[in-house]
């Protein structure tokens, strides 16, 4: 019971500390520029009032899960694939593997000339970022598959389709997971990046805006906040994921 | 290799089909070499290892046979070419005639409990290989083999959440469930421990008695061999060839103690080039049972210990006694198995414990994972009394040391001692039922004897400690047991909703309610934020002769102290009401050569005061220390273990000479505690604290205090003691 308090007064008290430590310092250092924690909450409510926080919020949302779904429409199946097939990947893994280190923010330039200032050149971005983690857990998940499975379900006459669907799928859900946990975290990075140059809406259009109109620097705060605390609540809700009894195996429980 | 004078059927080379009844397998001049290319010509090419040579074996439908040989002799490349998973390189493999060329579900390969699949729950694993078959017809066999294999409880469990032994039941059950004919076992129980191994040998043998597979088992443990075959194939070192068969026909199950079976053990080893030498020793054997011949030398044993030992010392019981003595003496290095006759989960019951138990699990180092089961923990203890108004509180606080101590759910409480000795280094063997202890020659316990279903196996040791608790399993076979006369008390409780707990500081406590009535008292027990369990205990004796039912006897007994009854208006009862005797018994001697008694096993004392799990793992503790002392001392005579029993006798009697004195005067004992000027030292003795010097002081002043009452004529509380004529029954004021 113990533990359970300390698990959320201890995080408690560091934020609490930290957000006083910020206050004092503003203060003391005379600052006309950079915001207060009451600044930000003020400023928090302004955008509030104004309705654009909704809004920004469920544009970054909308573009963040478009590109992220559309990844795991993807990457799966072709990770599983390819980690089938042992030929497909000999041929594809070296591309992949160069493709993948090149950071998602390096394809604005391109992103912008092929799809333009629209929501789908942000979309493509995060796109992106979310293949590449999703395809290669889903491909070494696939190589990872005990051959105790494979020859139990091939000696039960379970092969085929069957055999994707009974076994190598299940078999692979908790690390396919894994994957899908770090390219949500990728993808969330990005949609800030994305918007920033691309758009005219989005959390990080708000903290680019606010800078570039007026030096609106708790506003930028504010988004920054924003952006850290939806984050947290993404990757809360894939954790939940890792939960469920079907792949619970694949976890180490803490 | 130099090959002995056999005295048994030996052949290599060819076997004529003709030989067997009907054969069900045959393997026909079958050539294996790796790194040639599956299917290429035999025949010594450049880079390839000859794995097979010249393989001819026969099989009989029904047949069991096991396939023995050196460790990476080739033995389950063998299997595996017969079960289709690999190619021959010359040769082939006939089944029912036709030739193999690839697995089938009519055959299945069970290897070790890896294949189980994870994601799946025991039921849907044992389905997987009829996920073609009508769902009814599915239901029914995987209900009839969950049965058989002993699963019945788990069939939602994962995999995650069962122990080695179980997966490989399930592995089983899922092979028999698609009705194979013919079963491939790759040494199937070499990942479990010894006593499990065991185990799964005896029921796969009583399944294959019933379902008569066909079975090809390979393994390179010789006795395991012996055990289970009709036919041992015994292979050559790399490339392996078949060097003999040996037929085994002895009846099942097997005396692993008869000179026939052991002719069969040593008959193979002699055939692997292994011989007489070593075997025996069995400590290999328990210990993972490599028989191959590079694996020599082999340890020979003490002339003066025929017998192979399967511990140091067996422990009866895995309840919180057992476990305790076995984490200490897993701590002061003794090698020693826990003998557990019940399954996990054990059942639920509610239990409070004592303070004396919360610092007994400090010492374990358990108390952290204590916290991490969330058990409810209490403060203190408050007594309320039926002539005063405020109840008298007591907070562990006052004691200094620990200020709280748990209630439990024992099948969770146990399950942690027991898990927590495992991890210090206990070896634990669960599901056996312990028949009896084996006595020697010179009438010192020399081990026991355990049962598994129908069958019974003897496991050896230096030393017997009994745990078994109030079953009192030596207590009952060396007719030592002794009731305390006087003390036929019984409870009546249940678990209730809506249960008001008083004033909020004393909200967790345990409550202890006095009736104006000897030798009875009622508790209130938090057990959750909603439950509380009430109980009352009586004399027997006072309730048959009230000539009430169960539920009028407990509504009048808890109507009869005020605040209790206003505490249970508007209470709701959840369950039915369960009466449980507590005789209480010590036993007439404790120890003896190469024995010694334990926790309620040896001392039953009466559970008020939640005393019962504290003494259980006090005494444990005390029999730790003798029994390491005893070992380290070479001297595993009764009197070895004088002192131990010694202060066994004296927890006991100090214990029942309180529970005697609280039963004389129960209806103002916490009145007289309260004036006494040493409640502090009561308090710590009602927390089970009887174990040092300090408990006999309490005790007599505190018999000073009560005498003082009950002489003294005019003394205030005198009127609310019943006349002592009164005391046997009917003692309402």
């Amino acid at each position: 019971m113990r533990e359970r308090a300390e698990k959320v007064i201890l995080p408690a008290l560091v934020a609490g500390l930290l957000v006083l430590v910020w206050h004092v310092l503003v203060l003391k250092s005379g600052s006309k520029i950079f915001p207060t924690p009451f600044g930000v909450l003020r400023g928090l409510v302004e955008l509030a009032q104004r309705g654009v926080l909704t809004k920004f919020i469920v544009a970054s949302l909308f573009r963040v899960s478009t590109g992220f779904l559309l990844a795991l429409a993807v990457g799966v199946p072709v990770g599983l694939l390819l980690g089938w097939f042992a030929r497909a990947f000999r041929a594809f893994n070296p591309l992949i593997q160069v493709l993948r280190p090149i950071s998602p923010i390096a394809w604005i330039p391109l992103a912008i000339l092929w799809f333009g200032v629209s929501d789908l050149a942000p979309i493509f971005l995060i796109f992106l970022a979310s293949l590449f983690p999703v395809t290669t857990a889903s491909m070494a998940a696939v190589r990872n598959i005990p051959s105790a499975h494979l020859r139990a379900a091939r000696n039960f006459g379970v092969g085929g389709l069957a055999l994707f669907t009974k076994v190598v799928f299940p078999g692979t859900l908790p690390q396919i997971i894994t994957g899908v946990r770090i390219a949500l975290g990728v993808a969330w990075l990005v949609v800030v990046a994305a918007e920033m140059i691309a758009v005219n809406s989005g959390l990080g259009y708000l903290i680019i805006d606010a800078r570039n109109s007026g030096m609106r620097y708790d506003l930028v705060v504010a988004g920054m906040v924003l952006i850290g605390l939806i984050g947290l609540v993404l990757d809360l809700l894939v954790r939940r994921l890792e939960r469920m009894d079907e792949v619970r195996w694949g976890f180490n429980e803490t | 290799m130099v090959m002995h004078p056999f005295k048994f059927t030996a052949r290599a080379g060819p076997r004529p089909a003709a030989a067997a009844p009907r054969a069900k397998i045959v393997v026909e001049d079958l050539w294996v070499e790796f790194g040639a290319g599956r299917g290429a010509k035999a025949g010594p090419g450049g880079g390839s290892v000859a794995v097979l040579e010249n393989v001819n074996l026969s099989v009989a439908e029904g047949e069991f046979v096991c396939l023995v040989g050196p460790s990476g002799c080739g033995k389950s490349t063998l299997l595996n070419v017969v079960g289709g998973f690999l190619g021959a390189s010359r040769g082939r493999v006939l089944i029912d005639g036709a030739q193999v060329v690839a697995p089938d579900p009519k055959r299945i390969y069970i290897f070790q409990e890896n294949g189980v699949f994870p994601w799946l729950t025991v039921e849907e694993n044992i389905g997987f290989g009829l996920l073609d078959r009508p769902e009814e017809e599915r239901r029914g066999a995987v209900a009839r083999y969950v049965e058989m294999v002993g699963l019945k409880g788990f069939e939602k469990a994962y995999p995650r959440s069962i122990s080695g032994g179980m997966k490989q039941r399930v592995e089983l059950a899922r092979a028999l469930a698609a009705s194979p004919d013919v079963l491939y076992m790759d040494e199937s129980f070499g990942a479990l421990d010894y006593l499990t191994r065991m185990r799964l040998r005896a029921e796969l043998l009583r399944i294959w008695e019933r379902e008569k597979k066909t079975v090809l088992f390979v393994t390179h443990d010789v006795e395991e061999a012996a055990q289970l075959a009709d036919r041992i194939v015994v292979m050559s070192k790399r490339p392996a060839s078949i060097l003999a068969t040996v037929e085994v026909k002895l009846p099942r199950p097997r005396d692993l103690d008869s000179p026939e079976y052991l002719g069969v053990r040593d008959e193979v080893l002699e055939l692997m080039g292994v011989g007489h030498a070593g075997m025996g020793s069995g400590r290999e054997a328990a210990g993972g049972a490599a028989a191959a011949p590079d694996d020599a030398p082999r340890r020979s044993h003490s002339p003066l210990r025929p017998k192979r030992l399967d511990a140091e010392v067996i422990i009866v019981g895995g309840g919180p006694a057992g476990s305790v003595l076995g984490a200490y003496l897993a701590r002061a290095g003794v090698d020693h198995l826990i003998v557990d006759k019940a399954h996990h989960p054990r059942a639920h019951v509610g239990e409070s414990l004592s303070l004396s138990a919360t610092k007994l699990l400090d010492e374990l180092g358990l108390l952290p994972a204590m916290e991490r089961e969330s058990f409810v923990t209490k403060h203190g203890v408050a007594w309320t009394s039926w002539f005063e108004p405020e109840p008298i509180r007591m907070d562990y606080a006052e004691l200094g040391g620990f200020d709280s101590a748990y209630q439990v759910d024992r099948a969770r409480f146990d399950d942690l001692l027991l898990r927590h000795a495992r991890d210090l280094g206990s070896r634990v063997f669960s599901g056996g039922h312990v028949d009896r202890v084996d006595f020697g020659r010179r009438g010192e316990a020399c081990g026991v004897t355990v049962r598994i279903g129908e069958s019974r196996f003897p496991l050896r040791s230096r030393l017997v400690v009994d745990a078994s608790g109030r079953r009192s399993l030596l207590g009952r076979q060396l007719h030592l047991l002794r009731p305390v006369p006087d003390r036929q008390q019984f409870a009546v409780h249940s678990w209730f909703k809506n249960v008001r707990r008083g004033e909020a500081a004393t909200e967790g406590f345990t409550h202890v309610h006095l009736l104006p009535m000897t030798r009875g008292w009622a508790w209130q027990i938090p057990i959750n934020d909603e439950v509380t369990s009430v109980g009352v205990v009586t004399d027997r004796q006072h309730f048959v002769k009230s000539g009430e039912d169960v539920d009028q006897y407990f509504s009048w007994a808890t109507g009869l102290n005020p605040i209790l009854a206003g505490r249970m208006s508007g209470a709701k009862r959840l369950r039915e009401l369960r009466m449980d005797a507590s005789d209480s018994h010590t036993l007439s001697r404790m120890a003896g050569d190469g024995w010694l008694a334990a926790g309620d096993a040896a001392v039953s004392v009466d559970p008020i005061f939640s005393s019962g799990v504290s003494t259980a793992m006090y005494s444990a503790k005390l029999a730790a220390e003798a029994v390491a002392a005893a070992l380290a001392a070479g001297d595993l005579s009764g009197d070895a273990f004088l002192e131990y029993e010694r202060r066994m006798r004296d927890v006991a009697d100090t214990w029942n000479s309180f529970v005697r004195l609280f039963y004389e005067v129960s209806p103002i004992f916490g009145r007289v505690v309260a004036d006494s000027g040493c409640r502090a030292r009561v308090l710590r003795f009602c927390e089970g604290e009887v174990y040092d010097g300090d408990a006999a002081e309490t005790l007599a002043q505190l018999r000073a205090a009560f005498d003082a009452v009950r002489s003294g004529a005019e003394h205030p509380l005198r009127k609310f003691l019943p006349e002592p004529a009164a005391c046997a029954h009917a003692a309402v004021l």
